[in-house]
């Protein structure tokens, strides 16, 4: 983890997490075998809208054919990536992303005030388990609430640094001493 | 017009405990806290505030509000200018610097004054029919520069802007007396509310006649900040509604100008989403209409009494209104209350029209009319006369206050797609019909009687979503006549000519031009105001609309609601573009995508460049090197010995399915589903035009799994066109498409050297060319990583591809840098990349081609008659424009001294302009393995014109060029196997 900006002053703060490993699970409506290849690693499997299942690693609903694995540990995420290599199953397949996303921890209290300056307030995910698809600038981003106080911005690689300017950015303009 | 500043009490705004002070053209003004600028101003007796934008007629400041056409200066200096802002829109404040734009050398004595001279040959439209002989570009610089109203600021902005979304349950858009109502109705029934409004506190036009059976002003607004407050309602002041679009979705900018927290930020734009939004945005005040009605003493009534009573300011001493409006009467009695003295009110309607009481004493002439305002910067007395002629009499005062009526500030409403409905009795367009989640109250609405205001924005307020809500009890304001101009038996009493009736008063539009513009022809409303300028200046036709659709329905015998009003669009009222930007400047402007190796070209004197989207090496200059000397010199060594180059942004799609073959054919010209595994085919792709929108090469993973590369700038509009198909058109297609750009970097490998350079390494045999086809991708391991390694070109060498994870591209161009040293390797960039290409005439998606291009026009036909299967665009081909032998076709050129480079866009043709041309050049450079410029153009016939010469013509100057085949170098294509 690299901390860009620290929680300090009951203000939240940002850091940039690495040694994620992350794939992605597509499916065909009706597949089977994504969901077993997901559970034979004991993870939970999660296919309802704005869903975030599990906990370390996690699995993001992203779209009604998508989910998202991602955790810092590899073994069970590698084992699905290859149950569903191209050419495993017929409806599903998984593809790696650990090289594709770039991830930034925003945590501490007041997350939701400080998203309110970067993402549509609708898509903010209040609560922990929770997922959710937004627009940050001319970024796509996931927002992953893992807890009350700890939300996973998950987006692609090459833009981190543009997000990185946008999420300092936006701290100031959030909590700037406005009277 | 001698404007002054009023005793205490009078002033509910300001505070005579603290003085402020700032400049006005260089001189210091004085006022208090709370004025406005404009407040400030006429507190100290300056009138003349500005000059028209045509004319450069004096202008004074004319309203008190957001709605001001006449009162626009320039706030700030050098980089901190905003220009042409309203004065009555900003909050005086010391230290602030206010100027005049629009005049020169001043405001005073404005050279510009003497186009006021030439009016007459200055009517609507008179652009269009002069500036033409002996040629309009002679006209051009001069009338740009005199275009230009005042200068924007001339260094980046300093000031931070910020951004917020919001969710509300009920959004009231207002907090004046309606609004208020509304927003603690709702919030009584349970739910979360959010008031809006523009100005510095919440209570509107509080301390006005029209307000004054809520009784004191100050307590009134001390119980409602203090209901507001319990009731939970979420007040923010100073934030101005400026869009409502679908989807409720209001945008809102709150300032911060003038405030304590100005030096923190600036604006923020408030991007809300709410379940019920209720429009409480007031009702503008109609000018009368008559001669002299633009100049420094004349302002609307309602503006008058609000700076007598909100601001401690008397516009006049001796003010006389005109009016054919029963408000007029409300404000005679304020202003008296206030100490000023009433000339008269001159009323256009009869008396049995006129359902309000003149304060006693007040001389009242009924069916009456200014006809003219005598003074050049300000007033000093008006003529009057009967609507039915005879004489005209002379009254002293120095302020005329005009009374016309009222237009209800419908801009939101329409916005979200309200229509509206004229209103005969009161001359006012209101909203038409009720929408969801939309309720409009008060003067919006139309009402104006303020207990049904009350007792109907009440109501509003306690309507949820759904629920029927009552209609507006619209009226209040008694009878107005639409057209306010004096009769022509008035004018006729005059006995002389009488002056301009202005009616938009910004952009100097007059009653005669919407009457010349009915004459011309141009009588849509959309055309009136396009032809005129009317409501096209800052004010957006806040005052002046209304007033000029009407005169357009008297001069073409149509009623104002079959005129109709002009579209309304955002924003609301001038914006900063800052606001708008909300932070987009330097880094956060857009993505720009660094390559996942970035620190080896740094170490390597990359010279970075954005292509799309992507910062990447033009080039690598050495000492002495200019771009083209590097990119040629890259170019070069590559084709001698080996180069090294970042491919990481093409794009990388991974369709996978049982139908991923299918769906390639579909979308290709070139047959996919017969490529064998491990082989790749080139590809076009078109949309359902025809038209060539990109290429790449797809490559054959296993029996249902491809890898598509795409142009590195297309790849997310491949992508998107890949899922509409699927999820649109062809929906029985079982396919995925998965987009990878980012996972995989690239680093190519080129030149005669290549195989070499990669066997040093330790890539395996199985990639050597001997044993690996150009056009093939395998599968490697190298270093402890999965690589896929493509053998294709883009420069004509022999040349792989090598696929990698993102974060290991890095580390693999340090190794076979290293190891390439003994081979001299050199890294090269995206323009000597760009050079080989050329030498070889493949083509460049959007440089080479443009929206009409199409597959055969770029010798791809062969491609298209050979392919049995549909695909998309295919039946676009046979249109009979594709089969034009006209067509633009793509050639080769060189310059016949074969020493000129010919520009890109430079125009072909036989003879010289005005002769229409032929086509143009598309791509150029300057080929190190030819030693000559080189280029590709688009001509028509192209093809069956090799050997042709014709002109290169560029700026003014003819370069004689020769068509020839392509490729330039390597017809053969040998080099391509090392």
């Amino acid at each position: 983890m690299v901390e860009l900006i620290p929680s300090q002053g009951g203000l939240p703060g940002c850091r940039r997490v690495r040694g994620l490993t992350a794939i992605t699970i597509r499916h065909f409506p009706g597949d089977a075998s994504a969901a077993e290849a997901v559970r034979t690693q004991g993870l939970v499997w999660s296919n309802l809208p704005g869903e975030l299942s599990g906990s370390e690693p996690w699995l993001a609903w992203r779209s009604p054919n998508e989910t998202i694995a991602l955790g810092f540990t590899a073994a069970p995420i590698q084992a699905v990536l290859a149950a569903l290599a191209p050419g495993r199953s017929a409806s599903a397949m998984a593809a790696n992303l650990s090289d594709a996303l770039a991830v930034f921890e925003l945590h501490g209290p007041r997350i939701d005030e400080w998203l309110a300056h970067l993402v549509d307030a609708s898509s903010i995910p209040r609560d922990p388990g929770r997922c959710s698809r937004s627009r940050l600038a001319d970024a796509a981003v996931m927002l992953l609430r893992l807890q009350a106080d700890r939300l996973w911005l998950v987006v692609d690689g090459p833009v981190a640094t543009y997000l990185e300017n946008w999420l300092a950015f936006s701290h100031e303009g959030a909590f700037a001493p406005i009277l | 017009m001698s404007s002054e500043r009023l005793p205490a009490p009078h002033g509910t705004r300001i505070d005579r405990a603290r003085r402020v002070r700032f400049t006005f053209n260089g001189r210091t003004v004085e006022g208090f806290a709370g004025d406005t600028v404009a407040s400030a101003l006429l507190g100290q007796g300056i009138t003349h505030v500005g000059r028209s934008y045509k004319l450069h007629r004096p202008r004074g400041i004319f309203s008190c509000g957001v709605e001001e056409p006449t009162g626009v200066v320039d706030i700030g200096a050098g980089a901190l200018r905003t220009p042409n802002t309203r004065v009555t829109d900003i909050l005086a404040r010391d230290g602030l610097v206010a100027s005049s734009g629009n005049c020169w050398p001043s405001l005073e004595f404005d050279l510009g004054a003497s186009l006021s001279r030439l009016a007459a040959f200055m009517p609507a439209g008179f652009y269009y029919k002069t500036f033409m002989w002996p040629h309009w570009h002679l006209f051009e610089p001069p009338i740009r520069y005199m275009a230009a109203a005042s200068t924007a600021g001339d260094g980046p902005d300093p000031d931070r802007y910020d951004e917020v979304s919001a969710k509300a349950e009920v959004l009231v858009v207002g907090a004046g007396a309606a609004g208020i109502v509304a927003a603690l109705a709702a919030a009584r029934s349970g739910r979360q509310v959010t008031l809006l409004e523009a100005d510095v506190q919440v209570g509107g036009w509080l301390a006005t006649q029209a307000l004054q059976p809520l009784g004191d002003a100050s307590s009134r607004l001390q119980a409602w900040r203090c209901e507001l407050a319990s009731a939970g309602v979420t007040v923010q002041l100073r934030t101005t509604a400026q869009a409502l679009y679908d989807h409720s979705l209001l945008t809102a900018i709150e300032s911060f100008e003038g405030s304590e927290a100005h030096g923190v930020l600036r604006e923020r734009l408030w991007k809300f989403r709410a379940r019920q939004i209720i429009l409480a945005t007031g009702a503008f005040e109609r000018p009368m209409l008559f001669p002299d009605n633009d100049q420094p003493g004349v302002m609307l009534a309602g503006a008058v009494e609000r700076y007598a009573t909100h601001y401690g300011v008397g516009c006049g001493s001796k003010v006389l209104i005109a009016t054919a409006c029963d408000s007029a009467y409300g404000v005679a009695q304020s202003l008296l209350q206030a100490g000023i003295d009433i000339a008269a009110i001159v009323d256009r309607r009869a008396q049995g029209d006129v359902a309000a009481s003149a304060p006693a004493g007040i001389e009242v002439l009924h069916e009456s009319v200014v006809v003219a305002v005598q003074g050049k910067r300000s007033a000093r007395g008006v003529q009057v006369a009967g609507v039915q002629g005879g004489g005209s009499r002379h009254l002293d005062a120095d302020l005329v206050a005009s009374a016309g009526g009222f237009t209800p500030n419908v801009n939101l409403y329409s916005q979200a797609g309200g229509s509206l409905r004229w209103v005969e009795e009161a001359s006012m367009f209101v909203p038409g019909r009720q929408l969801p989640g939309v309720a409009v109250v008060g003067g919006a609405a139309g009402v104006f009687d303020l207990r049904s205001a009350i007792e109907h924005a009440e109501a509003m307020g306690r309507t949820a979503i759904g629920e029927l809500a009552p209609d507006a009890p619209v009226g209040g304001i008694g009878r107005v006549p639409a057209d306010t101009r004096p009769t022509p038996a008035a004018l006729a009493a005059l006995k002389g000519k009488p002056g301009k009736i202005f009616v938009d008063l910004q952009n100097d539009v007059a009653a005669s031009d919407v009457e010349l513009a009915a004459r011309e022809g141009y009588r849509s409303v959309e055309h009136l105001k396009r032809y005129t300028t009317t409501g096209m200046a800052t004010d957006q036709g806040k005052t002046s609309n209304v007033n000029a659709l009407v005169l357009m329905g008297q001069a073409t015998d149509r009623r104002p609601e079959q005129v109709g009003t002009t579209k309304f669009r955002p924003p609301y009222k001038p914006v900063t573009l800052n606001a708008m930007a909300a932070g987009r400047s330097g880094a956060r402007y857009r993505p720009l995508k660094p390559l996942p190796a970035r620190d080896w070209h740094v170490a390597r004197g990359a010279l970075f460049e954005e292509f799309g989207g992507w910062e990447r090496p033009a080039a690598y200059l050495q000492p002495g090197e200019d771009l083209h000397m590097a990119a040629e010199r890259e170019a070069a060594l590559v084709r001698q010995g080996v180069g090294l180059f970042e491919g990481s942004p093409l794009g990388k799609i991974e369709v996978y399915g049982p139908d991923a073959a299918d769906f390639l054919d579909l979308m290709y010209v070139g047959t996919m589903s017969t490529v064998a595994v491990g082989g790749a085919r080139y590809g076009a792709m078109l949309n359902e035009n025809g038209i060539v929108i990109d290429d790449g090469i797809v490559a054959r993973l296993g029996p249902e799994h491809f890898w598509v590369n795409t142009t590195s700038g297309g790849v997310e509009r491949a992508v998107l066109g890949f899922e509409e198909w699927l999820q649109c058109e062809y929906v029985h297609h079982r396919v995925f498409v998965v987009p990878m750009t980012s996972q995989w970097g690239n680093v190519t490998v080129s030149g005669p050297n290549a195989w070499k350079l990669l066997s040093k390494v330790g890539f395996e045999d199985a990639l050597a060319p001997a044993s690996m086809k150009h056009m093939t991708m395998r599968e490697t391991e190298f270093g402890g990583h999965v690589m896929r390694v493509l053998r294709a070109s883009f420069n004509g060498e022999l040349g792989y591809e090598i696929n990698l994870p993102a974060s290991q591209t890095q580390a693999l161009f340090e190794r076979l840098w290293d190891a390439g040293q003994s081979l001299g390797v050199c890294p090269y960039g995206v323009e000597a990349l760009m050079t080989m290409r050329l030498e070889k005439g493949f083509i460049h998606v959007g440089a080479d081609t443009d929206g009409t291009t199409l597959p055969q026009d770029v010798g791809l036909a062969r491609a298209v008659e050979k392919k049995k299967a549909n695909f998309v665009g295919r039946r676009s081909l046979s249109r009979p424009a594709g089969k034009d032998p006209d067509r633009l076709q793509l050639v080769g050129l060189q310059p016949v001294d074969r020493r000129t480079r010919l520009p890109v866009g430079a125009h072909l043709s036989l003879k010289a302009p005005p002769a229409e041309a032929e086509g143009f050049v598309t791509s150029s450079a300057y080929s190190p393995a030819l030693q000559q410029p080189i280029a590709l153009a688009l001509l028509k016939r192209g093809t069956q014109r090799v050997g042709e010469k014709l002109q290169a013509w560029h700026l003014g100057s003819a370069i004689e060029a020769e068509v020839v085949k392509t490729p330039f170098f390597d017809p053969a294509g040998e080099r391509l196997h090392g």
